[in-house]
């Protein structure tokens, strides 16, 4: 008897289950209908127009290279508003972290407020930085510095608070056990810990600071991005692609060199004394040398300050709320150029991730190298310039955005999707090798549940970012809400300006907040 | 020293006091069988051993670490082949010739060996009842089982496996990572028992666990054996449960059998100093 409840029972739990599941992929569908309706995507213009890209990247070959002695000091801007946006961000970062983790201070009421403002810096898009300080303080290099610093900050803190809290107590313990006082354990089991990661965390950023610096000049916050808007503007394409392979060049090299600094640090190898000195002398140096020449003055620092607290001060008691409804709905539509984009990234990283691994696949190596390079390649394209291009093919509007986002999402997901392949535990796979199971039941039942769950999280976390991305693509026309700000910002319209801010920080954070939640549930079930 | 004129090339005895043990054929035939990883420096972890093993035998081979226990366990199923391993010589299992088959024979031919890893190597993200499913792999049809769709019996079976090992009904539906070490290595023997092996291979399937749930894990492998006879090689570094379980100690030391003899006839002692011992007496 109990044995028939029990059964019943069981199969009433199967059949809730199947329930679920078939209402589930119907969400999805519709989830996924919705967002294709309201990004305009069609497979019928994409596969119509797509030849104009190949069309438009014939006419711009080959380069034109006599402008280059005209580029030279341009591109020499990028790279010193990418260095000193880092160091000013660098240092704004450090009482943000000190104070935004519980490590000195234990009182919530300066940790929490500290989170908070570390959380809404870093909801602000990179490229939205750059038109509130192009606003704030005019155009030029100065604007580009400040919207850099400000981007760098939001990354580093957040990323080294969270170094912070996961950092390993058994030490901190082990200090304290033997009567240290609080800043001691500080010096001698916080910080040996924490500066590795922080440098770490600096250097990631000033790999991200060069790609937007190259694209800033776009809304006019200096740097070689501005002779690409002009370049695009006259539709001279073969200077365009000269920039674009300049851009490339630059973002390619410090990849590679700050990928070289970084592994000695990871793995603590010892320089010695004199190259350590002349490496600090060199930074010392660059940043001197950019602080010099990109000859910020202080007057319009103070205008700069002025500006925002009149848009904090417009945004509170004047708001433009007859535009609230208009922002929200661009807003929604930024982020289902981010979804399809997204997603549609996945679906060319996952196979790729699986060629790009040399384990498991049976390639051959030369073969999963070359596989290997394709998202680095791609990654050293901003997602800017691919929309610039797409707008050129597709014309303005969410589509451009969509593939921008779809192409330029590869870069990561490839990159890291093959790393959670080769990462796989081949202990399961001879578990099931040694029961006779076939190649294709072992990739089922020994390869996908282990890489599954980290692709979907890595995905998602993926979406947050595009999400950001999307919401300022429409600054040079391809849709959503960065539409909307460009038209706010050419008429001088900052209420507006401030009222699109009003929408995308909350929005960001839920979208943040929801993606960390099902991350985590992804990775610890 | 006197054990020194025993240990090279000792030739496996026959047991004729082992009673209810058939003693026509074996099961396992074992033949100058070399394993040699390749690299710069090229390793001989096994050196020209020969055995025989002998339907429903339960041994153990002892041996400290390097001295190849897992190469010759790993060779028997050609796992070995995933470390780029060479093995020469001849291995015949059932009577086939294992070194010389084909992929699909291969297949067939493991889907026969029980193999029980040290880390248990469940795969941590699946239920409990799928990863001792995994063991009838090679039965289930692809389509079936790519889909996830097991036969009914064989989820009965497999029920029945665990519950038999010791993990009761209500926790076939956790996920592996949820279980403790030793709950885990229950897995595994479950998902080798779902195989109806004629043979089980162990490497070293306790020495990751404290020594009660080895105790209770050894145990396990020892009802198995004389429940259904299921013949059982267990990879052991650890002396106190070599002369606890095992029937048919075999040896092992750079890569060589220096012993192959029954629990009786073991002297303990000079056997501990000629194994485990630092002298320089096996070189």
């Amino acid at each position: 008897m109990a044995q028939g409840i029990a059964e019943t029972r069981l199969s009433v739990t199967i059949w809730l289950r199947r329930i679920g599941l078939v209402v589930g992929l119907l969400g999805l569908g519709a989830l996924y209908g919705w967002a294709l309706r309201g990004v305009e995507f069609d497979l019928f213009s994409v596969f119509k127009y797509g030849g104009k890209f190949f069309e438009l990247l014939g006419r711009m070959y080959p380069p034109d290279f006599s402008p280059l002695p005209n580029l030279v000091r341009p591109l020499l801007q990028t790279l010193q508003m990418a260095t000193l946006g880092t160091f000013i961000g660098a240092l704004m970062a450090l009482p943000l972290v000190v104070f935004g983790s519980q490590l000195v201070v234990r009182s919530a009421v300066i940790y929490w407020p500290v989170r908070t403002v570390l959380n809404v810096m870093r909801t602000i898009p990179d490229l939205l930085y750059a038109v509130l300080f192009v606003a704030a303080m005019g155009f030029g290099p100065a604007a580009g510095v400040g919207a850099l610093s400000f981007f760098a900050c939001g990354i580093i803190a957040k990323l080294t608070s969270e170094s912070a809290d996961n950092i390993n107590p058994k030490p901190i313990e082990a200090v304290e056990a033997v009567g240290a006082g609080k800043l001691q354990v500080i010096r001698y089991a916080v910080l040996p810990q924490l500066i590795p990661a922080y440098i770490d965390h600096v250097i990631y950023v000033f790999e991200l600071n060069v790609r937007v610096s190259a694209v800033m000049g776009y809304v006019g916050a200096g740097g070689i991005g501005m002779q690409l808007t002009t370049a695009m503007e006259w539709r001279n394409y073969p200077q365009v692609l000269t920039i674009a392979l300049l851009i490339f060049a630059l973002v390619l090299v410090i990849d590679l060199l700050a990928n070289r600094i970084r592994d000695a640090f990871v793995q603590g190898i010892a320089w010695p004394r004199p190259l350590r000195f002349l490496g600090l002398g060199a930074l010392v140096a660059l940043i001197t040398w950019a602080f010099i020449s990109l000859e910020i003055d202080v007057d319009r620092l103070i205008r700069g300050v002025d500006y925002f607290r009149n848009l904090v001060w417009a945004i509170i008691t004047e708001p433009a709320t007859e535009y609230l409804g208009l922002a929200i709905q661009r807003m929604v539509q930024s982020v289902q150029i981010a979804l399809v984009g997204t997603t549609i990234s996945f679906l060319i990283s996952v196979p790729l991730g699986f060629l790009a691994s040399r384990r498991h696949v049976g390639m051959p190596v030369v073969f999963a190298v070359g596989m290997k390079q394709i998202p680095n390649v791609i990654r050293a394209f901003p997602e800017l310039i691919l929309a610039i291009f797409f707008i050129a093919t597709f014309g303005p509007g969410p589509l451009a955005g969509v593939l921008a986002i779809a192409i330029h999402s590869v870069g990561t997901l490839g990159k890291f999707n093959a790393e959670i392949v080769e990462k796989i535990r081949k202990e399961p796979v001879e578990a099931l090798q040694s029961s006779g199971a076939s190649r294709l039941q072992i990739f089922r039942y020994a390869v996908l549940p282990q890489v599954l769950p980290e692709f979907l999280a890595l995905f998602i976390y993926r979406f947050e970012i595009s999400v950001r991305a999307a919401s300022v693509l429409g600054i040079v026309g391809a849709g959503g809400i960065g539409s909307l700000i460009n038209e706010a910002q050419s008429y001088r319209a900052w209420d507006i300006v401030g009222i699109c801010l009003v929408v995308i920080i909350p929005t960001v954070m839920v979208i943040d907040f929801l993606s960390a939640r099902i991350r985590k549930k992804l990775i610890e079930g | 020293m006197g054990l020194e004129a025993l240990s090279p090339f000792c030739i496996p005895l026959l047991y004729s006091f082992k009673i209810g043990v058939s003693m026509a054929t074996p099961i396992l035939r074992i033949r100058n069988l070399t394993v040699i990883y390749p690299g710069v420096h090229p390793v001989k972890a096994l050196d020209n051993v020969s055995l025989d093993i002998y339907p429903g035998e339960f041994v153990v081979v002892a041996g400290v670490s390097g001295s190849g226990k897992s190469t010759l366990l790993r060779a028997i199923n050609r796992l070995a082949e995933n470390d780029h391993a060479r093995i020469e010589g001849e291995i015949y299992f059932d009577g086939v010739n294992v070194l010389k088959a084909s992929r699909r024979q291969l297949r067939e031919l493991r889907s026969h060996i029980g193999f029980i890893f040290q880390e248990y190597n469940v795969v941590e993200r699946l239920p409990v009842l799928t990863n001792t499913l995994v063991g009838s792999l090679a039965h289930v049809g692809l389509l079936r089982s790519l889909l996830g769709r097991f036969p009914r019996e064989q989820i009965e079976r497999a029920r029945q496996a665990l519950v038999r090992v010791g993990i009761p009904q209500p926790r076939h539906g956790d996920r592996a990572a949820r279980l403790s070490g030793g709950q885990k290595q229950r897995v595994g023997i479950a998902r080798a028992l779902m195989q109806k092996p004629k043979l089980i291979l162990a490497d070293e399937p306790v020495a990751s666990l404290d020594p009660i749930t080895a105790n209770v894990v050894m145990n396990i492998f020892k009802k198995i054996n004389e429940d259904e006879g299921i013949t059982t090689i267990i990879n052991l570094h650890d002396p106190v449960l070599t002369f606890k379980y095992g029937k048919r100690i075999i040896g092992l030391k750079g890569g060589r059998i220096i012993y192959d003899k029954p629990i009786s006839a073991i002297n303990r002692e000079t056997f501990e100093e000629d194994i485990y011992g630092t002298g320089d007496s096996g070189d």
